[in-house]
This record gives structure tokens, C-alpha cells and sequence, in this order.
């Protein structure tokens, strides 16, 4: 596993290479969006729809692989830790007196550190290119150009205690340069503590916590102080984690502060070295509180050290010196020089810290890229084509609603026809023209009778067939606005259907988090879809089958009730048809009426048509195809009207005890009235072409 | 069993004060095993649910047979045991409370120290040290001492036990070094803490420190804005004694002396037991449902999207499947019709014959036709004409009625159904994928919770309750409004005097000839003894089918006559109009009383509507 892994990050990855690859939106693209337009996305683009700052962050990790070698010979060293244990007297013993004096340090909340403080030695400052490059690095690890640390000291501490300032100057850090560090020739990153109270409005620790992450990537060596009374503490752990997490393999040391001369250094020593291995800390090192008198004996002097520059009899500061095990090797006297924590920058090996430092690197853009990003757009595409499929069925669902015809329980026995024009008149038609000798006189009579009467009195016409004709047409429309035949389908009612079968999750482009939305908003996409139907429908019936079937019906309708039927059926038929056209009329033009033919047959009070209709398996199909046909391609305006994509395979649906299969639909794609659902589909292409530029761990 | 014992005293002493509480929490426990069942969410709610049982288990208890329990909490490594040894250093116990920095010096479990140990002393998190309370610091009364482990532990299981000594104790010492005061460790421990008395030590307070005092005022407005129903007392500070020119000794008992003084003043406000522990108890409450809610809601829009269009739903149904019960238009004005004939018929008395007898027979004859018209308008009868055909049939056929009854409520039963079906699926479908099931497993459960292996979404999801009620009521209404619309009395009296008279009016003749002729041959033969047959009158079947036919004709002309005006137009009309008003605002009052309403028949649907309102209703906790 190991051997893998270093041999994957033996190569370096070329990031210009990559990043066109990732900017890609074109062959190598990785994103197809299917609906509503069809396009090409590339893997930056589609991570910076779903979250920007990631996509800054995959920015901002390549661009620090591509500089990382420019900056072989300048490395800098993370100082983060425990609230209060001295992280910034750590940096300070670096620093000349000028800069120690710009540095904040005590225990109070006035005194505590809330910026990022990058210090770096003077002369790196006069090598522009370099100097940019750096504050360039910060910036883009912290997410925010850096600003200057005054030289005024009170000014300096202001911004150190980020008073004044808010969560957002939390993120803007802050650097320096102090020639104290000019011979150490290192940075050094001093971080905020990550558990200070959110009370304080200078970010929660979960803020906190995901700077110092962002920060870890510009430095080459982590080194995390604590307090000796924090060898158990679960922040002391969290910080080791996120040094490993973020920046795997670079060197981590651990600074223990204030120690107290009841701990000796070997009990230092064996207090932190569970903690030490649990996190592979290289070195512990430990300074004795300086307040206590009796810390004294266990303090290394500093004088006739080569590496010490300044005097600090007036401002103490803590002497790390790395702790051993064997008591033997702890005594001051036993201290060597290159053991004290001062000694550090000249005993890095800058060769082997870059190769580290690299490597942390690319395995951090390696995983920010495959983990988060490709993971992210992968499951959005997942997550589009689930969403889409949602919304499709509910949408499905819905215009069952009006056209299908259920039985108590749900059960759906048969497809409705939209009762078009085209549908009304064939029927009429064939009605009329395959009509037996005994129904067609009742129209002739009716004619007659209407040319006699012509004039006479309302009493007299109440009883002609017209007049019965005219009436059955009005209880027709009655029927339909109750409900007891057919549906009536208006804007309000589909809202509700929609709202019945998946509101506001299924159309979640409509109302985002909305958990009890309005459904009103959908009113205008409603009538929309009912207006284009009522406009684009032109399904027509079979006209071959269609008057086979009505002779073969009329063939099967017993004698007894041909005598019945003889004297009204004819002009009460079509009137029942005209009845059902004249619906729009009376109820507006965003009003669709469904009815199958049985139903439209019985809500006229011929139940024994209905049920003869009914009973016919050829019949029944003339105008269940034709029911079919209009439900997909409702179904297509509802998908189209309400922003979703169509179906691409045909769907299948329960009627009466078979499952039929849906055909497509005829209508022609038009753009949405509202929101749209994408759909994106990963393209395989750019999966290869990313394993091969990148290979996954 | 034995050391259950007590703790069972003390469930049974404050079982009244827990009670509540303890309901809630165990119907959270059931409704979140049934309605998330394996998911991760539900695994959290469980967890969260016993750490609430857990936490308010060892609130409700008196483990220390009434003594005040003074727990010393705070982040590790802050000085909690040597306070704890300061309080008893008189005793040799003090000798065995270790503290320091070293790896060996740490607690790691709740440490009791008491005249008595605690009852049911958990050896895995728990240990007692014995200290004579003339040992102890004295406080004026009784108490015992826990020494927690630090809650910012790395280690969970002892963090686990720190955060036990919060539910423990009723007052607290939380013990701080001063350059920690910003830490969010002693935020989260104060929180925790609400409901009791908390007095902050700052500890390891150096010699020069300018700012402590600003920094100490913040400390404690914090904390107060932290746990508002805490009583926060004024913080204790403790100089380090390891600074040049300070001794351990004079440290600790000028540190004790001001500890022992604000205990003393802090802990004679206590309130008494149970007032103070239910404080506790509902602060213990608010932050369960606060994070109940939290995992919940939040976690799972979808679910909660479900079951509040279900509960909207559940409004509007009552009302419309009532309405729908009350029938259409045609059998209604059929069952007006004949119950309009029956009173005609009912008021009309034997007396008036044949003209009774006539009624009687177009009654029949008109029923008829109204019974097709009925049978034809759907497979079940509507409600008002249910109601109509019960009470007919109550005298003779008894299971009649319970055939209409149960009709009835089938009938409301699929119109519930019908409604509640596609978004019981959609209910379904969240829950489905909240547990992560796969297909195969859905289909399953589908199968198992509607007991129905076709379509589960549209099983029985909920019922109408209150049918039997408005059944009631609309009889009383059909009742009432056909009998306003019926005709009056003096009519029927009138249609029956005339109908009576006319027929008479007809038949007499003949009839009064035959007896004339009958009376003189009865006569003559009495009188003569004679007994000549011939003498009595003998009359042509003809003559007398005639006259019956003359008769009848006229008088059924009128009967029809007073039967169409019986139930004319105008009255069905009427009657029907007022009937469908006032049904619909039966059902609106049945319905604001609370008769009428769909009661949810899936305990899962009801399940997850409990656990989704946690946090937004208060009230729920007194359910």
C-alpha cells in the first residue's frame, strides 16, 4: 500500500497539463447536461455551480503544486496550538526585539492572537518575484489577499487581537517581516487557537478549524504548542489530526509549554508520547515556565550560545529544548545546542522538508480533486438523474389523475380521452353514419319536427328531441362539473394533483427548501400546459376501427332496447357530445374535459351502450390507444411546461389487470415557463482522462 | 436485583415529577425505532435517547440519600482534584486524590467522597472514597463531593463519564485556569449545566494581570446568557502558588475560606428537591428536543414535507367525503318522494275506504320506480337514502340496518383511500429511502404495512370516525325536513273526505238498491214466513263491475291527484335544498367539534408525525 503510494507521488503532477483538462469543456469535458439545453461543462465549471469555494480551493491547491518548487529554499513552519499556551512567545524567540515587540502575547482576551500572522526574514522582501509569490500563496490558502502587520506596535497588536474586526478579518492574514529571521532563513505561520468561544465574535472553532486546515497547505513543518496540563485534551488531538489530514507526511514536532518543575522532563517525555506516536511527532519539546523560581534548574542557559542573539533578561521568554526519556540527557548541562528549539531552522534539511512538502501536496490536490470534487459533480449527476425521474413520475401520476378512470380503491380500469374537438366530431360522426334505420329517424324526425314547429310555442319545443337534446347537453356539463363522469381538469386542480403526488419534492426547482410551499406558484405553468394541450392535441381515433366498433356495438344492442333507444338516441348522443364540447364555454378556456367513451356513454343515461362499449374488447381499444397517445403527450407538455425532462424509455402503467406500455409522445420540445431540473450525465471520457493524469490512491 | 433496589425507591419517590418526561421519551424511543428503524438517523435518535434516559435517570435519583451533591467539573488538566483535596485535606482521603499533569495523575472516573457511599455506585465509571463529613469542609449541611474527569478528554469513555457528573450534581464547581476563560470547553459545560447552581474557580491566576477583572465580568456574563435559569454565582479566583513569593498553604486557605463562604450563601438558595430538580429536568428536556429536532427536521425535508400535506390533507377530508355521502340528486329526491308518499298514506286513516286502500296501492306501484331509480344510482345508497331504507326495514329485516351501516363505512373507507393514497405513498416513499432500503426490501414493507400484496400505498392509511353520529343527525334532518314539507293534515283529510266521498258518491246507488231490495224480501219473508228465495235481490256480476269500475275511477283520479300534490316538485325541491344545507353544516359542527375526523389507522404515519413535531410543540412533552 505504501510502495503504491509513493510511487504515485514520485511523479509530479504537471499542473498546466491538468488544468487544461480541467477547464475542458469541450471533448474532454466532464459533464454532458442533458436538460434543459443540450452542453458541455468542464469539471471546474461543474464544481463551481455546486460549490466555488472548492473549485477555488482545487485553484488554489494546483497553483501551490506548480509554485511549490520555486520555493525549495524558503520554507515556512506552522506554529498552531492550544489556546494560551505561547504560541506567539514561540514565534517571538525567533524575532528581533523590534519584532517581538509587535507581537502580542498574555493570557487575557485582549492580549490573544485572532489573524493568521505570517513572519518572514527582511531580505525575502527584496526579492519581488519571490515576495509575490508568497503573499500570493497565502492568500490563496487562506482564501483572502493578506495585509500588512504594522510596525507600530499598539497598531500591530490591534490587528493581532483582530479588535475591531469581525468573523471575516479572521480570514485575511496578516505578514510580517522581521530580519531576526534572516539567518533562520524560515517562515513562520503564527495560527489563532481553534477553541476559542464564538461568544466573542471572532468566529465559531468550527471557522477556526477550517482556516488553520487552509492555512496548513503553504507550510513545510507543523509545529503545535501546548500547555503541559493539556496532554489529554481532545483539541491537542484535533490539531495533530488536521496537520496529518491536510498535509500527509510533513514534518510535525510538538512544542510543550510552561512546564512545571514537578514534571520532570522524562515525565514530560513519557506524559506526550502516547500522543506522540498516536500522531508520528517527530520530536517533543518543552520549556519550563519561567514565573515559577523553581522551574530554574531545569531551564538551559542560552548564554555562549552561538544561536542566541538577544538578551531577554527583560522579556523572558520559554527555552524549548527537545525531552528525553532517559532522565540522563535532560539536565541543562547535558542540553547540546541543536537540541534547543531555536536551533531548528538550521538543522531543517530544506532538500528533504520540499521533497515532504511536495509530496503533502500533490496528495492533497489528488484528493481535494478525486474526494471532493469529482465525488460532488459524480453524486449531482446521480443526484439530477434521481431528481429528474422523481419529478417525471409525479408528473405521470398527476395527469392520471384526469385521465385515468378508478375503481374505490385506486385501481385504474381504464384511460380517459380528452374530449377535443377532433375526438367530439369523429365520434358524432361515426355515431351518425354507422347508426341503424330505427336511430337515424329520430334525427330525421327531429329535423322535421323542428321545421314544424318553427314559431310555435316554448311548451311545444320543450318536448321536441331538440329541446330533450339541448337538455341532455346541459346535464352533460352538470355530470362533469360534479364529477360523477369524466374530469374536469382546470389549473387548480392539477396544482393540487401535483401537490397530491409529490409537491414540492418532487418539483424541488419550484419551491428549493420549502417544506409546506403555496402551490398557487405553479398557477401559471398550469394553465400554460392545459392551454397548449387543449391547442396541440391532435390525436385523433382510428377512423376504420372507430366505425367498426360503433357498428359492431350497435349490431349488439338487444331488441328490446333498440325499441327504447329508437326513439331518442341519435340527436341525444350528439347532443351529449356537443354538451361535453360546450364545457370550455362555460367554465373558461384553461378547463380540459376527460371522459372514456363508456363513461361519456353513461353520464347520457345509455348504461347499456356504456356498458356494451365496455364489454368489447374491440371497441374498448379504439379508444384506449388513442387515451394512451394523449396522456403521453400531456405528460410531455406537463415535463416540458414545469421544466423537467422528458422520458427517455416509455413507461409502463397498471389498467385493469394488464400493464400497458406507453407510446411516445408526438409533441414538439418547447422551453420552460419556469425553473428548470437539469440532468447532467458524467461522460466516461474524461473519467479516463483523469486517471490517467491524475491517478487515484 | 439487590442494588436495584433502591434506585427503584427513588424512581417510585419522583415517579410523579418524571413522569411526563419519561413518557415522552419513550414514546420518542418507540416512534423513532418503528419510523427510521436502521437508518443512521435512527441509530443517532436512539443514542440521543439514551443518553436523555441515561442523563434524566440520574437526575430523578437520590443516590445520596438526601445529602446536596457538590459535583468539580471542568476541561482537563485544570486543578479540579486539587480543589477536591483542598475541601477535605483534613482527612487522610485527601492522600489518595491524586492530581498533577503526569499520565499516572489523572481521573478517570466520577469520584465520590462522602460520610455514605452512593447508592448503585456503577464500578465502571464510578468509585467512592469514604470522608468523615467532620472531615470535610464544613458547609452547614450534609453533602458529598464528585470528582469528574475532564470533559475535553480525548479519551470518549471518560469525556462519556465527565458528562455524567452533570446530571448528578445540583450544584457545581467549574473549575477553570485563568487563561482558559475563553475556551468554548467552559460554554458548552455551563450549557450543559442549566437548571443548578454553578460557582466558577478560576484557577492558576498569576501575580500581575491587569486585565483579569474585565475578563472575568465577560466569563460571567457569558455565562449567564449561556444557561439563564442557572444561578451563576460571582467566580472564585485561586492564585497560582507557584509563583515567586506565594505558598501552597496560604493559597488553599484563603481560596477554601471564600469557597466554603459562597457554597454556604449559594446553597441555602437552593430550592427545595423536586422544584429543583424539575428545573433541571426541563432545561435536560429542552436541549433533547432541541437536538431531536435538530437530527430530524433538518436531516429530513422530505419526510416532513410528506406527513405535513398528509396532516393538511386530513383537514379537508373529513368534510368532502361527508358531502360526497350525502348523494347526488336523483336517489335524494327519490328518497324525499316516497317518504313524502308514506306520510300521506300514514295520515290518511283506515276510516276512508277505499281511498286508502287505493293510496296504499299507487304507493306501492311508485315505490317502484324510486327503489329502480335508487338501485341504479350506485352500488351503495347514499347516506340520507341509507337512512331512509333503515328505517323502513327496522321492523322487518333487522340485519338490513347493519348492512347500510357497514356499507356506509366502506364506502367512506375507500373515499379516504382514494384521497389519502398518493400521498401515503409518498410518505412511504421518504420513509423508504430515509431507511435506505433496498427495492426488494421496500416492496416487502410495503407488503407487510398494508397487508395488501397489489398496492400498499392505498391501503387503509386512516378512517373517518363519526359516521355513525352524522348518520344520526342526517335522519333527524330528513326527518324533520320532510315532515315540514309534507302535506298538512286538514289536506289529507281533505283529498281523504273527497276521494271517500266520491267513490260512495257512485257506488251508493247500486248498493243502496240491493239493500232496499234485500231489507223488503227479508221483510216479506219474516212477516209471511213465506221463504221464497226469488224474492231476494240477485244482481248482474256486470252491473256491479259497472259500477265498482265507475266507482274507482273518479277516486283513483283523485287519489293520484293527491298523491302528485303530496310530493309535488316544489316540496321535493324544497325539502331537498334544506336537507343538503343543513347536512352541510352537521358536518361543518360535527367536524369543529371533533366528531367528525379522520383518525389515522397507520401507527407508523402517527409515529412519524410525533417524532417530526418534537421541538416545534412544546406541548407534545404532556402528551
Amino acid at each position: 500500500m505504501f510502495g503504491k503510494q509513493r510511487n504515485l507521488e514520485d511523479e509530479s503532477i504537471d499542473w498546466p497539463v491538468l488544468l487544461s483538462l480541467l477547464e475542458d469543456d469541450d471533448r474532454r469535458a466532464m459533464v454532458q447536461r442533458v436538460y434543459p439545453t443540450q452542453s458541455r461543462e468542464s469539471f471546474l465549471s461543474a464544481v463551481r455551480r455546486l460549490n466555488t469555494p472548492l473549485a477555488n480551493e482545487i485553484l488554489a491547491s494546483g497553483r501551490q503544486v506548480h509554485s511549490a518548487s520555486q520555493l525549495v529554499n524558503w520554507p515556512v513552519v506552522a506554529i498552531a496550538g492550544m489556546l494560551n499556551s505561547g504560541k506567539t512567545s514561540l514565534v517571538s524567540t525567533y524575532l528581533s526585539e523590534a519584532g517581538r515587540r509587535r507581537t502580542l502575547r498574555g493570557p487575557s482576551n485582549a492580549q490573544g492572537t485572532h489573524r493568521f500572522v505570517l513572519w518572514l526574514p527582511e531580505q525575502w522582501r527584496k526579492d519581488s518575484e519571490l515576495w509575490s509569490l508568497l503573499l500570493g500563496r497565502i492568500g490563496d490558502a487562506i482564501g483572502h489577499p493578506p495585509e500588512m502587520l504594522s510596525e507600530d506596535p499598539s497598531t500591530a497588536h490591534k490587528q493581532y487581537n483582530n479588535r475591531g474586526g469581525s468573523v471575516s478579518t479572521l480570514a485575511i492574514p496578516l505578514i510580517a517581516t522581521d530580519p531576526g529571521l534572516d539567518e533562520a532563513e524560515i517562515g513562520l505561520l503564527d495560527c489563532p487557537d481553534i477553541v476559542s468561544d464564538e461568544a466573542f465574535g471572532l468566529g465559531s472553532p468550527e471557522i477556526r478549524r477550517e482556516l488553520l486546515g487552509r492555512a496548513a497547505t503553504i507550510c513545510s513543518a507543523f509545529l503545535i504548542v501546548s500547555s503541559a496540563e493539556s496532554s489529554r485534551d481532545a483539541t491537542l488531538g484535533d490539531l495533530l489530526r488536521i496537520a496529518a489530514d491536510l498535509m500527509p507526511g510533513v514534518p510535525r514536532m510538538l512544542a510543550v509549554n510552561k512546564v512545571r518543575p514537578r514534571q520532570t522532563p522524562d515525565q514530560v517525555s513519557e506524559t506526550f508520547s502516547p500522543l506522540a506516536k498516536a500522531h508520528g511527532i517527530d520530536t517533543v519539546y518543552a520549556a519550563y515556565d519561567f514565573d515559577v523560581p523553581a522551574s530554574r534548574p531545569y531551564i538551559p542557559t542560552l548564554e555562549g550560545k552561538k544561536i542566541v542573539k538577544v538578551r531577554r533578561d527583560e522579556d523572558p521568554l520559554p527555552v524549548f529544548f527537545s525531552i528525553s526519556e532517559n532522565p540522563d540527557d535532560n539536565p541543562p548541562a547535558a542540553i547540546s545546542e541543536n537540541r534547543l528549539l531555536c536551533a531548528l531552522p538550521q538543522r531543517l534539511d530544506r532538500a528533504q522538508l520540499f521533497e515532504k512538502f511536495r509530496v503533502a501536496l500533490q496528495s492533497s490536490l489528488r484528493k481535494t480533486i478525486w474526494q471532493e470534487g469529482f465525488k460532488m459533480v459524480d453524486q449531482n449527476a446521480d443526484h439530477s438523474a434521481k431528481a429528474t425521474r422523481t419529478a417525471q413520475d409525479a408528473l405521470l401520476e398527476s395527469a392520471l389523475e384526469f385521465f385515468a378512470h378508478r375503481q374505490a380503491g385506486g385501481k385504474v380500469i381504464e384511460l380517459r380521452l380528452h374530449q377535443s374537438k377532433r375526438i367530439i366530431h369523429q365520434l358524432s360522426e361515426s355515431f351518425a353514419v354507422t347508426a341503424p334505420w330505427y336511430a337515424r329517424w329520430g334525427v330525421r324526425m327531429n329535423a322535421k319536427l323542428r321545421r314544424f314547429v318553427d314559431g310555435a310555442g316554448n311548451v311545444v319545443r320543450r318536448f321536441t328531441p331538440t329541446a330533450m337534446a339541448e337538455q341532455t347537453a346541459s346535464d352533460i356539463k352538470d355530470k362533469f362539473r360534479r364529477g360523477e363522469y369524466g374530469s374536469l381538469m382546470t389549473p387548480d386542480r392539477l396544482n393540487a394533483a401535483i401537490d397530491r403526488y409529490g409537491g414540492a419534492t418532487a418539483l424541488p426547482h419550484w419551491f428549493s427548501e420549502e417544506v409546506d410551499p403555496n402551490m398557487s406558484r405553479l398557477t401559471e405553468a398550469s394553465e400554460a400546459a392545459i392551454l397548449r394541450f387543449e391547442r396541440d392535441d391532435f390525436t385523433q381515433l382510428d377512423p376504420r376501427r372507430l366505425d367498426e366498433a360503433v357498428r359492431q356495438m350497435w349490431s349488439e344492442v338487444p331488441m328490446r332496447r333498440k325499441l327504447v333507444a329508437g326513439l331518442t338516441p341519435l340527436a341525444a348522443v350528439l347532443a351529449a357530445f356537443g354538451g361535453v364540447l360546450m364545457i370550455p364555454i362555460d367554465f373558461g378556456t384553461t378547463v380540459i374535459a376527460s371522459a372514456s367513451i363508456p363513461e361519456l356513454l353513461a353520464a347520457i343515461g345509455m348504461s347499456g351502450m356504456a356498458a356494451l362499449w365496455a364489454g368489447g374488447a374491440n371497441t374498448r381499444n379504439v379508444g384506449q390507444q388513442a387515451a394512451k397517445q394523449q396522456l403521453v403527450d400531456f405528460h410531455a407538455i406537463l415535463c416540458d411546461t414545469f421544466g423537467v425532462d422528458r422520458m427517455d424509455q416509455p413507461a409502463k402503467i397498471e389498467v385493469g389487470e394488464a400493464s400497458e406500455t406507453l407510446p411516445k409522445s408526438h409533441m414538439i420540445r418547447r422551453d420552460a415557463i419556469g425553473p428548470t431540473l437539469p440532468l447532467y450525465r458524467i461522460r466516461e471520457e474524461f473519467r479516463q482522462e483523469l486517471k490517467k493524469q491524475l491517478p487515484q490512491e | 436485583m439487590r442494588s436495584k433496589l433502591p434506585f427503584e425507591e427513588a424512581e417510585a419517590s419522583t415517579s410523579s415529577l418524571g413522569q411526563p418526561g419519561n413518557v415522552f421519551l419513550s414514546r420518542v424511543r418507540n416512534s423513532a425505532t418503528s419510523v427510521l428503524a436502521d437508518s443512521p438517523t435512527g441509530r443517532e435518535v436512539l443514542e440521543l435517547c439514551d443518553e436523555h434516559g441515561e442523563a434524566r435517570r440520574m437526575i430523578l435519583q437520590d443516590r445520596s440519600s438526601g445529602a446536596i451533591v457538590i459535583a468539580v467539573v471542568g476541561a482537563t488538566g485544570q486543578g479540579k482534584s486539587w480543589l477536591i483535596r483542598q475541601l477535605i485535606k483534613k482527612s487522610p482521603t485527601a492522600a489518595s486524590i491524586r492530581s498533577g499533569n503526569n499520565a499516572d495523575e489523572a481521573t478517570e472516573k466520577l469520584v465520590w467522597i462522602g460520610p455514605t457511599p452512593p447508592a448503585d455506585l456503577d464500578p465502571r465509571f464510578e468509585q467512592y472514597l469514604h470522608c468523615d463529613p467532620a472531615q470535610m469542609q464544613s458547609l452547614g449541611t450534609t453533602y458529598m463531593l464528585v470528582d469528574a474527569p475532564g470533559s475535553t478528554d480525548d479519551r470518549r469513555a471518560i469525556a462519556g463519564a465527565a458528562s455524567r457528573a452533570l446530571s448528578l450534581a445540583s450544584a457545581f464547581l467549574l473549575v477553570v485556569r485563568r487563561d482558559q476563560l475563553r475556551s468554548d470547553a467552559v460554554g458548552m459545560l455551563t450549557g450543559a449545566s442549566e437548571g443548578s447552581v454553578v460557582i466558577p474557580v478560576v484557577n492558576a491566576v498569576r501575580a500581575t494581570d491587569d486585565r483579569l477583572n474585565a475578563d472575568l465580568d465577560v466569563f460571567q456574563s457569558r455565562m449567564r446568557e449561556l444557561a439563564p435559569t442557572s444561578v451563576i454565582a460571582s467566580p472564585i479566583t485561586i492564585d497560582d502558588f507557584e509563583i515567586e513569593g506565594r505558598d501552597e498553604a496560604d493559597v488553599s486557605e484563603k481560596a477554601i475560606g471564600e469557597l466554603s463562604l459562597r457554597l454556604q450563601s449559594e446553597l441555602g438558595q437552593l430550592w427545595d428537591g423536586d422544584r429543583r430538580r424539575s428545573a433541571r429536568l426541563a432545561a435536560l428536556d429542552a436541549r433533547f428536543r432541541t437536538a431531536l429536532h435538530g437530527v430530524l427536521s433538518d436531516q429530513l425535508p422530505g419526510l416532513t414535507s410528506a406527513v405535513r400535506r398528509l396532516n393538511r390533507e386530513a383537514t379537508s377530508i373529513p368534510a368532502e367525503v361527508a358531502e360526497t355521502l350525502v348523494g347526488s340528486g336523483g336517489p335524494l329526491r327519490a328518497a324525499v318522494r316516497s317518504r313524502l308518499r308514506l306520510a300521506l298514506l300514514t295520515e290518511t286513516a283506515p276510516f276512508w275506504f277505499p281511498y286508502r286502500s287505493l293510496l296504499g296501492l299507487f304507493n306501492l306501484t311508485h315505490g317502484a320506480w324510486d327503489r329502480v331509480l335508487m338501485s341504479l344510482s350506485g352500488s351503495l345508497p347514499s347516506l340520507v337514502g341509507a337512512v331512509w331504507t333503515s328505517t323502513k326495514n327496522l321492523a322487518a329485516q333487522q340485519g338490513a340496518e347493519q348492512d347500510v351501516r357497514e356499507g356506509l363505512r366502506r364506502r367512506s373507507a375507500a373515499a379516504v383511500a382514494d384521497r389519502l393514497g398518493p400521498l401515503a405513498r409518498r410518505f412511504r416513499k421518504e420513509l423508504a429511502e430515509l431507511r435506505q432500503e433496498k427495492s426488494s426490501v421496500k416492496k416487502a414493507l410495503s407488503t407487510h404495512l398494508s397487508g395488501d400484496d397489489d398496492e400498499g400505498s392505498r391501503s387503509q392509511l386512516a378512517y373517518l370516525s363519526g359516521i355513525d353520529t352524522l348518520q344520526e343527525a342526517s335522519q333527524k334532518i330528513f326527518d324533520e325536513e320532510v315532515d315540514r314539507v309534507s302535506i298538512s293534515q286538514t289536506s289529507t283529510m281533505m283529498f281523504a273526505f273527497v276521494g271517500t266521498f266520491v267513490f260512495w258518491l257512485f257506488m251508493a246507488g247500486p248498493i243502496v238498491a240491493l239493500y232496499r231490495d234485500y231489507f223488503v224480501a227479508s221483510y216479506s219473508t219474516l212477516t209471511t214466513l213465506s221463504g221464497d228465495l226469488d224474492r231476494f235481490p240477485r244482481p248482474e256480476f256486470a252491473m256491479m263491475l259497472t259500477s265498482l269500475l265507475l266507482a274507482v275511477l273518479p277516486t283513483a283520479l283523485l287519489t293520484m291527484f293527491s298523491l302528485s300534490f303530496a310530493q309535488s316538485r316544489s316540496r321535493v325541491e324544497q325539502a331537498e335544498t334544506q336537507i343538503r344545507e343543513r347536512h352541510h353544516h352537521a358536518i361543518t359542527q360535527l367536524q369543529e367539534k371533533g366528531v367528525l375526523r379522520l383518525r389515522w389507522d397507520d401507527p407508523l404515519l402517527a409515529d412519524a408525525e410525533f417524532l417530526l413535531s418534537v421541538g416545534t410543540f412544546d406541548e407534545r412533552e404532556n402528551e
